[in-house]
């Protein structure tokens, strides 16, 4: 398992979760949990992401399960500093 | 036949069948039917979700090639939305758990997932209840074998009819099947109404109670010159608009004389005639207008039709591609002009009992300043790429002007800093919109290399005349002696300090003001590209000198 933190700079909205979807379909070896005050939400589908109401400010521990976990994680990291 | 009167905006002749623009229409019928197979519910509900996940993706390329990744992408949301396990599980659930079919397990799971985003905080997201039930009622459609009527599917030209319609609505318009609007509201110095006239689309607004719901799928002809639509024209009438648009087809035929001709009067006095655009797809109109450049690029609908802020890469591309495709003509760039009648939600503006002089443009700019650095610097990366000038909107103070100038320089060093390529000369200029600007216009020009005169504000703030508003539209004077002499004025000004000046307005393509214009010694007129041939052919009938000194002696 891989895991980091991830500190929000932009309001959640429907682009980047659009982008995050297309992520874990992309990665469907691995399973991508954001973890944002306890609350889990997995990155699967769009309606969850969107209505996680995430901020700027907001942190979340991404956690990864799966094979290739590490390089999903950079690659995961690189994707959230584009989009959110 | 029935014959409605308004007013039209950009003169053009559009046959087509008259449909209601559709904005928040549910369509799905709610009604509970009890249905024990489930099975076949199911199956029925999963046929529909495939059709409608092939529609959007038809929708997405079709869209993806009109107008571009950013307006597209919205189809792509659908369908992740449709592919939302939790939705599709949701739907299936209530089929076997409440014996129900599946265009109620539909209707009851939009509204629940409608419900949680109307719950959320901020406005936008609320807003995407819409898209909720947009997909739903998709896949009810296809369910119901309906046909797709939003779509950009579908062969019958069609006459959009509304209430009124907003910029990006007009922006989304299926070009290819709609042929033109009519609306019950609306004003001619809108933003819908010059974006109408920029894309060449012919309609007719201000209609009022005489646009009835019954017409709903007539047969209409609009005729944009005489402000008039006509509903199940008779046969007469349909021959005489015939004509009348193969007389219209005939004079641009007969102006497209005038490309490759140069912008001059019989005396040999030179005007470049530019275009208004507010996006790169219009490029096609300059080259079919043969305009000298652009005279101002909107930028604030790269900002619209969307969900989230452009990226500087974004853009950047954008920008880069107007100035390569312009291939050395000059492109002027305005920076973001939102606000007043041009709202965009993730800008999260707050109401505003006087919008027009409220929070917009270079006020914003100035008080988010990221979004301007962004914006500053996509623009000057793509000055390495070709003739970009920058425009700033709203000016009222000098001292604004050396806030932007201080910005625009910080930005400058950082990408000196970075080693990354832009036009160090790059020519900037301001909008001279207000009165304020005007009075100070000397002033002004010792800081800047052009003005560009914004008459549709300008009129509005000289003439203390809102341009949105119906009732007093017959105040709304482009000719009003104040507005010709503050014209004069900056334009002395401008010539003192050698700075350029152009008019950016509507009035610019006005054939009965083009005499003052060259006879005050205006260097630039840009306008929607529909108008250059016409203006060009009548620059080049004006013998300025010996009307000059009569025109400027009554001003």
């Amino acid at each position: 398992m891989a895991s980091f933190e991830y500190t929000i700079k932009r309001l959640m909205h429907a682009r980047p979760a659009a982008r995050l979807v297309d992520f874990a379909n992309k990665n469907k070896e691995a399973v991508i949990w954001f973890t944002k005050d306890g609350t889990k939400t997995k990155c699967e589908g769009i309606m969850n992401l969107m209505y996680s109401g995430w901020k700027e400010g907001d942190s979340l521990t991404i956690e990864i399960k799966g094979s290739g976990d590490t390089q999903i994680a950079d690659e995961l990291k690189q994707l959230l500093e584009e989009i959110l | 036949m029935t014959v409605l009167k308004g007013r039209g905006v950009f003169g053009g002749i559009a046959f087509g069948v008259l449909k209601a623009f559709k904005r928040d229409y549910f369509g799905i019928n709610s009604e509970k039917i009890y249905v024990s197979d489930h099975q076949n519910e199911i199956e029925k509900f999963k046929y529909a979700k495939d059709l409608a996940i092939k529609q959007l993706d038809n929708l997405y390329n079709e869209a993806l090639e009109e107008v571009g990744e950013e307006h597209a992408m919205i189809f792509q949301v659908h369908r992740m939305m449709i592919e939302d396990i939790e939705y599709a599980n949701s739907i299936i659930s209530i089929i076997i758990n409440e014996n129900a079919n599946a265009e109620y397990a539909i209707w009851l799971t939009s509204r629940n997932f409608e419900r949680s985003f109307e719950a959320m905080e901020s406005d936008y997201m609320q807003q995407r209840a819409v898209d909720v039930r947009d997909v739903s009622k998709r896949i009810v459609s296809c369910i119901n074998n309906l046909s797709d009527e939003h779509g950009f599917s579908g062969r019958r030209s069609i006459i959009i009819g509304a209430d009124d319609l907003t910029p990006s609505e007009v922006l989304e318009l299926n070009r290819k099947v709609v042929k033109g609007f009519v609306t019950m509201l609306g004003s001619e110095n809108s933003h819908t109404s010059i974006l109408a006239r920029a894309m060449g689309i012919p309609c007719v607004i201000g209609l009022g109670e005489q646009l009835r719901p019954e017409f709903e799928k007539c047969e209409a002809i609009i005729d944009s010159f005489a402000g008039a639509v006509y509903i199940s024209p008779d046969r007469v009438t349909v021959k005489r608009l015939k004509k009348k648009k193969e007389l219209c087809e005939q004079r641009a035929e007969f102006l497209n004389n005038f490309k490759g001709k140069e912008d001059v009067t019989l005396d040999g006095q030179k005007i470049e005639l530019c275009a208004n655009i507010g996006n790169v797809t219009d490029l096609g109109g300059i080259i079919e207008s043969d305009a000298r450049g652009v005279g101002l690029f909107r930028s604030e609908f790269i900002f619209m039709g969307r969900s989230d802020y452009p990226t500087e890469d974004e853009q950047f591309k954008i920008y880069k591609k107007l100035a390569q495709k312009l291939e050395g003509k000059h492109a002027i760039i305005r920076t973001l002009d939102v606000g007043a009648d041009k709202k965009i939600d993730y800008f999260n503006l707050p109401y505003e009992v006087n919008p027009a002089i409220g929070y917009r443009a270079i006020r914003i700019c100035l008080d988010r300043i990221a979004i301007f650095k962004t914006q500053i610097r996509a623009i000057l990366r793509a000055s390495a790429f070709g003739n970009i000038k920058i425009l700033f909107p709203m000016i009222i103070s000098l001292d604004e002007v050396l806030k932007i100038k201080q910005i625009l320089n910080e930005v400058k060093h950082n990408l000196i800093q970075e080693e990354i390529e832009f036009d160090k000369n790059i020519k900037i200029g301001i909008m001279i919109e207000t009165p304020a600007a005007v009075m100070i216009s000397d002033i002004l020009a010792k800081e800047v290399d052009f003005f560009n005169i914004g008459t549709n504000d300008l009129i509005q703030y000289t003439l203390a005349v809102d341009r949105q508003n119906d009732k007093i539209n017959f105040l709304y004077n482009p000719r009003h002696i104040a507005i010709l002499r503050m014209i004069k004025i900056v334009c002395d000004n401008a010539k003192k300090n050698n700075v350029r000046v152009g008019i950016c307005g509507e009035i610019a393509a006005d054939e009965t003001l083009i005499e003052t214009f060259l006879a005050m010694g205006i260097d630039e007129l840009s306008m929607s590209s529909a108008f250059i041939l016409s203006i060009r052919k009548r620059v080049r009938e004006i013998d300025v000198k010996t009307i000059k000194d009569k025109i400027l002696k009554e001003l």
